[in-house]
């Protein structure tokens, strides 16, 4: 399947946003970086949304008491529930709604795609934005690395198949080489494929992606060189993701019936193609989404803001 | 700072940190950088690095090794996956886009592939410089990569006709689009010089054909340069260098974290070899002072240090060589 | 630019065998210690076997699985089942994806779900392995119709009339539907619990994965005596209880089934039952085979000989090396010529020339450190008298020996000796001399220099490398072989590593008669042990303080090995009193020996005073390099209760750093724990110099 005819489009850090960009729900996770409330303030909405998520652990008195939902429970299923149940959004399906993901934690976020589409959403905006830089070259840090489980993401859980000897794993490689450690070696049995960022945001992030994905080589089980195992989607397009992890299933599902497992540990437009693949080609198929699910997040990751994107998902 | 560093206070940190980049330098030579940086080279390389006094070429050479870990480079795979995506994301997309919105928001994969291919038709692309640049060089690749076939690729020459007397026609009236591929650009001066006049005749002979410029790597200020001295429609970069890329600038993205580094004598250093290497540019052209390199080149706007290989009375190995060109340096 | 050959060591897991690799690479151990006999496939009596990361579990119960079993057979498959007198049906528990069973607030039996869905999961396995290998057996069509019709009969239907599949193909596809509806209820029941009501729960737990075997081998003659082996792997990823769903069908086994059950250290939670509750117990239920344990056991030479085997398995299949007409034992005596190692010579004279070329006119770094050490000093129990220069030089004269600074080192270690006995410094140094001198020309002179070189020539040796800023040296298979600690998989990473720094220091490696110099080896060791250390804490959620603890036990270790007069030799390994420490340390230790970290040795420790058993623990060999400790080992200390709680419970940590200024205190001069010389408040009454 071809994602790439999907719109995307560059809007403005400063504003002045056409009427193409103008919602009526808004949606944002909330944490400390100047971009997202940037954005938040920016965009033209008739309700605007602040989710708060308990990970990143915020007093009451931290974030916008109004128009916030949560903290609710970190279980996602639990949490996006209980945030319809208090929005009380009727009919949306028929509403124009735009998410601003940089702020979101990926299972929260993939759980919230997951059930506007159940509900009916066949077209939705989604907003990432880029940061002027990052705290610190290789050494970011965005979870405290503390892992407490290691599972399918609610709502991306496949009907896998006994025979597992052709199992894959195909991981969105990311700067943090202890997570992809630890999902490699939770499906230790599985042929690994990585996708990396190329082009990356930066161009220096590329290297620094490799040299810190390095690391975790022992336990993918491959080099980045080694034929059939190494994968590049940009780093800021989800269409091309989807695209590319179409294309690679297509070719692995040729050598027969296999279990495919997805995770996505880079940025969040990478994410989010893993997001559209799944609920376009995967449901009902041996495919899930598995995540490591860490007990905190650091709140703040990035300083400034450079680029602001539009991506238009269409089910 | 003083020429060495204090001996026995420090000699363990030295060490550590040799090692330290070492194992860095030695991942990314077994990975992306296709074993082009292995201990032979390296060694030979820093042994360009000389001095009476032992302790200040030690120095010298700790620091070489930082910028030679700081170095960006961008192997044959890479570039290629670079090239898919000029064509995927910068050219194809745009006109898929307008081919949905101008067809209701069609999602018909056939007919947005049938009318793109239209579009590819009246399409044609062309390298910067003349064939034997390194620019154009990369547009087999390109044309690889995206599948294209070749009779999409012409010569700047062929765009016009003298056929009909000594005024210049469009050789081929129906093409739409013109499309510039590029490799690098450091001023803009070299694109602006090869496309300025071009691009105006273009223009002259027919205002409504478009005309892009994509190019993989630039420095910011190339792109205004060339977005401002000629007519072009689009100009754009997989990647934009800003000012955090000049080595030894305000805002260079290279200060290191280890104390024991000291950006201001590598400076001293890479300007005092750079003087011997090319004088007129010791800290590379336009004094631009970059860490980049590509399999195929290595553009003479990084630090000599890095590529300097033509004959010259100073003896020189390059770590990343440089092809040079015959009429002159590229901007 | 040399020639990109592919790293003959590069795939380290068993995961990433195809079949025939895993049969390809297969390497036996040698006379009795074979695979086959250790595992016993025929056997009724269930087996778990645990291993830690690497030691070769998956590896081994891949062999036996139905999959690896069939490329060995050239002939007919059913004839070769028979013969092998078992059929392997491997499952890997990581695919159930097991933690979906779980939720909160829910008053669903996900238990008994489970058990159901990892029945219909073992009943597809198995029919797929019986389909494959009886593809083209005319005698197995025969009664295929009748052997599902009964295999139908198991399931309560709802729907009588439903005609049973006539052929295996079709079964395995009614059980997976049956699967496929758990899942969707399964994994919709977050947001759309309903769906749950409509599953329903088609045969008793373990009815399945018993009958099935029992129809098989009724009506299909060929199958008849033999045993239907179910290979179950990374039981880890099970829950508490559903692993006692796994005890269950262990202790409730029927013939002609048996099971296989491989586990981590770490993943074996509980051996209790539904069985009215009852525990398995080891000898009755089942039988236990810890894999690394096991090959730690076995005679160094077999284990020695089993990986060299491995490393020229590796290296032929990659095209370096073309197997000896003279055979394996030739073989294998041509790995250790790849590698560069130190030059045999007397006294190290050779290994430690690097002291001259360093030092050349100058004072020796030991002898400089001597020089101050004696300059604090007090001659004998006389207070106030100082050495005077000329005696310190004296000293140091007679203790120099300049050709063989090994020698030099033991002397002032003898030096310390009397020192603390008291004794006057100038007569002792003069006396170690003269039996240096004697000791020089003959090496088998009795000396005291003979019994410290006897136990600590590794170490003098290795102070010599640190004194001279130079790195630890970890040379040679053997040394490679010693450090994996019986896991085959470390060596291989260790070899692994080895390779890509050799190739990167342009040495060409294995081919011809290069030789890897130390350099590519010591850096390629000290990845590897670096990885071992990181990838110990990827499972675990307390991870940091299990690092943090090892972390400081090996950091005491080095400051023994390092300390002027170390009270040990070799050290790496320690002793406890268990029942004595506090519930964390226990805990922390236990888990330590379940990600291989600390090696339990069999046996413990007699204590010298109480001569009370205690445990004892050796640092994995691997973690050696990282703290520049030995691989082999030899010298072990006593750990108190409070240093045990210093070192492995976090409460106590604020206390460590004096228990251990107080234990190396006593091997540091001038002092050696004495005095006002003691860096602790308190007096030390125990006087350990060792011996």
């Amino acid at each position: 399947m071809d994602y790439t005819i999907f719109y995307r489009e560059e809007l403005s850090c400063t504003g002045g946003w056409d009427d193409e960009s103008s919602w009526d729900v808004f949606i944002s996770a909330f944490n400390s970086s100047e971009r997202v409330s940037k954005v938040f303030e920016l965009v033209n909405a008739a309700n605007k949304h602040w989710i708060i998520q308990p990970d990143y652990g915020y007093e009451v008195d931290e974030y916008p008491q109004t128009n916030s939902f949560g903290p609710y429970s970190n279980n996602e299923a639990e949490f996006i529930k209980s945030y319809f149940n208090d929005s009380d959004m009727e009919n949306l399906c028929q509403l124009r709604i735009c998410i601003d993901i940089t702020g979101f934690i990926k299972p929260y976020m993939m759980h919230l795609i997951f059930m506007l589409k159940r509900l009916g959403v066949k077209k939705l905006d989604v907003i990432y934005s880029e940061p002027a830089r990052y705290a610190d070259k290789e050494k970011t840090t965005f979870s405290d690395k503390e892992v407490f489980e290691i599972r399918q993401v609610y709502g991306f859980a496949g009907m896998h198949k006994p025979d597992v000897s052709k199992d894959i794993l195909i991981i969105g490689s990311g700067y943090d080489d202890e997570l992809i450690s630890k999902i490699a070696d939770n499906k230790n049995h599985c042929k690994k494929l990585q996708i990396f960022g190329l082009p990356s945001l930066r161009p220096e992030m590329y290297q620094e992606n490799i040299l810190n994905s390095h690391k975790a080589s022992e336990a993918i089980g491959a080099g980045i060189r080694t034929a059939g195992s190494t994968y590049f989607a940009p780093a800021n397009d989800p269409f091309v993701v989807a695209t590319e992890l179409s294309r690679v299933f297509q070719q692995e599902r040729e050598k027969k019936g296999i279990n495919t497992y997805l995770c996505p540990l880079a940025t969040k437009p990478q994410a989010l193609g893993f997001i559209l693949f799944y609920l376009t080609e995967c449901q009902n198929e041996p495919v899930s989404i598995i995540y490591p699910f860490c007990r905190s997040h650091s709140k703040e990751t990035s300083i400034g803001i450079s680029k602001i994107s539009k991506y238009t998902l269409e089910f | 700072m003083g020429n060495g560093f204090q001996k026995e206070a420090e000699d363990g940190l030295v060490d550590q940190l040799k090692d330290k980049l070492l194992a860095k330098i030695k991942v990314l030579s077994e990975t992306i950088w296709d074993q082009r940086a292995n201990r032979t080279e390296i060694d030979l390389w820093l042994h360009n690095f000389q001095s009476d006094d032992k302790e200040k070429q030690e120095k010298e050479r700790l620091h070489a090794l930082y910028l030679l870990s700081q170095f960006m480079y961008f192997a044959s795979n890479e570039m290629r996956v670079l090239l898919h995506s000029m064509y995927r994301d910068l050219i194809r997309y745009p006109i898929v886009e307008r081919i949905r919105k101008s067809n209701e928001d069609t999602t018909d994969i056939s007919f947005i592939n049938e009318e793109f291919k239209n579009e590819l038709s009246k399409t044609r692309f062309l390298g910067v410089g003349n064939p034997s640049e390194s620019g154009t060089h990369l547009l087999y690749y390109f044309r690889q990569e995206s599948v294209l076939e070749k009779k999409l690729f012409i010569n700047s020459h062929e765009i016009f006709s003298h056929d009909n007397g000594p005024q210049a026609t469009l050789a081929f009236p129906t093409i739409k689009r013109y499309v510039f591929i590029d490799d690098f650009s450091g001023g803009g001066t070299q694109a602006v010089r090869y496309l300025k006049n071009v691009v105006k005749l273009i223009k002259e002979l027919n205002q409504g054909i478009e005309v892009w410029y994509f190019v993989l790597f630039a420095n910011e200020s190339a792109l205004k340069h060339i977005r401002d001295n000629t007519k072009i429609n689009k100009c754009e970069a997989i990647f934009k260098l800003d000012d955090t890329y000049k080595c030894f600038g305000e805002n260079s993205r290279y200060t290191p974290d280890e104390e024991i580094l000291d950006m201001d004598f590598t400076h001293e250093m890479t300007r005092s070899y750079g003087d011997k290497l090319q004088p007129e540019h010791p800290l590379g052209y336009a004094d631009n002072q970059l860490l980049l390199g590509f399999f195929h080149n290595t553009p003479n706007n990084t630090l000599p240090i890095i590529w300097f290989d033509e004959k010259n009375d100073y003896e020189w190995s390059p770590i990343f060589r440089r092809y040079p060109k015959n009429y002159g340096d590229k901007a | 630019m040399i020639e990109n050959k592919n790293n003959p060591f590069d795939i380290t897991k068993a995961v990433d065998f195809s079949d025939k690799e895993i049969n390809d690479y297969w390497v036996d151990l040698s006379g009795d210690s074979g695979f086959i006999k250790m595992v016993k496939p025929t056997s009724p009596m269930p087996m778990f076997i645990l291993g830690g990361k690497g030691s070769g579990k998956t590896h081994l119960m891949r062999y036996y699985s139905y999959a690896a079993q069939k490329l060995r057979f050239e002939g007919d498959i059913v004839e070769g089942i028979r013969e092998d007198g078992y059929i392997g049906t491997f499952l890997r528990c990581g695919g159930l994806n097991a933690n979906r069973f779980h939720h909160q607030d829910s008053d669903i039996n996900w238990s008994l779900l489970f058990s159901y869905y990892m029945d219909l999961w073992l009943s597809q396995l198995i029919l797929m392995v019986i389909n494959d290998a009886t593809k083209n057996c005319d005698k197995f069509a025969g009664c295929e119709e009748k052997i599902c019709e009964e295999i139908f009969e198991l399931f309560s239907r709802p729907n009588e009339d439903e005609l049973p599949p006539k052929d295996i193909g079709n079964l395995i596809g009614v059980l997976h539907g049956l699967q496929r509806q758990l899942d969707l209820a399964i994994n919709n029941y977050s947001f759309s619990p309903l769906g749950m009501e409509n599953v329903k729960i088609l045969t008793a737990p373990g009815k399945l994965v018993f009958a099935i075997p029992q129809i098989i081998s009724k009506y299909f003659q060929p199958f008849k005596d033999i045993r239907f082996l179910y290979l179950i792997d990374e039981l880890e990823n099970l829950t508490e209880d559903q692993q006692k769903y796994v005890n269950t069908i262990v202790r409730e086994k029927e013939a002609p089934c048996s099971f296989k059950i491989g586990a981590r250290l770490y993943g074996l939670r509980s051996f209790s039952t539904y069985s009215a509750n009852e525990v398995n117990k080891e000898g009755s239920e089942y039988e236990l085979l810890h894999l690394d344990e096991y090959l730690r056991n076995i005679s160094s030479a077999t284990y020695n000989k089993f990986a060299k085997k491995l490393c020229f398995r590796r290296l032929s299949e990659a095209g370096f090396i073309v197997p000896d007409i003279k055979g394996i034992e030739t073989d294998i005596k041509k790995i250790a010529n790849f590698f560069e190692i130190d030059e045999k010579s007397n006294f190290l004279k050779k290994s430690t020339s690097f002291v001259e070329l360093k030092y050349e006119g100058e004072i020796r770094p030991y002898f400089e450190r001597l020089k101050k050490q004696l300059l604090k000093a007090r001659q004998g129990n006389e207070k106030s008298i100082p050495l005077s220069a000329k005696n310190i030089d004296s000293i140091i004269n007679y203790l120099a020996c300049s050709e063989y600074p090994l020698l030099e080192k033991v002397n002032i270690y003898l030096l310390y000796q009397d020192w603390g006995k008291s004794n006057n410094l100038v007569e002792s140094a003069k006396i170690i001399s003269e039996e240096c001198q004697k000791f020089t020309v003959d090496n088998s002179y009795q000396c005291r220099q003979k019994q410290r070189l006897n136990h600590f020539q590794a170490d003098f040796f290795a102070q010599l490398l640190r004194e001279c800023n130079l790195k630890q040296r970890y040379l040679g298979v053997s040394d490679f072989i010693d450090m994996s600690g019986g896991l085959p998989r470390n060596l291989l990473t260790i070899l692994k590593h080895i390779y890509q720094w050799s190739v990167f220091n342009n040495e060409a490696p294995f081919v011809g008669n290069n030789k890897i110099s130390v350099s590519s080896q010591r850096e390629g060791v000290l990845e590897a042990s670096d990885w071992f250390f990181r990838d110990a804490r990827i499972v675990e959620l307390n991870g940091t303080v299990i690092q943090d603890s090892i972390s400081k036990l090996a950091t005491l270790f080095r400051d023994i090995r390092f300390s002027d007069k170390p009270a040990e030799c070799s050290i790496s390994t320690f002793s406890a009193d268990l029942t004595s420490i506090s519930a964390t340390a226990q805990k922390t230790i236990k888990a330590s020996v379940e990600r291989s970290l600390l090696i339990s040795i069999p046996g413990g420790q007699r204590d010298r005073n109480t001569k009370r058993i205690d445990s004892k623990f050796q640092l994995n060999p691997m973690l050696a390099p990282r703290w520049d400790l030995p691989v082999h080992r030899r010298g072990a200390i006593a750990l108190s209760t409070v240093e045990v709680n210093a070192i492995f419970d976090p409460e106590y940590t604020d206390s460590l750093n004096e228990l251990l200024q107080r234990r190396i205190g006593r091997m540091t001069a001038p002092a050696f724990g004495k005095g006002k010389f003691q860096t602790s408040s308190q007096n030390d009454l125990i006087d350990q110099f060792g011996d």
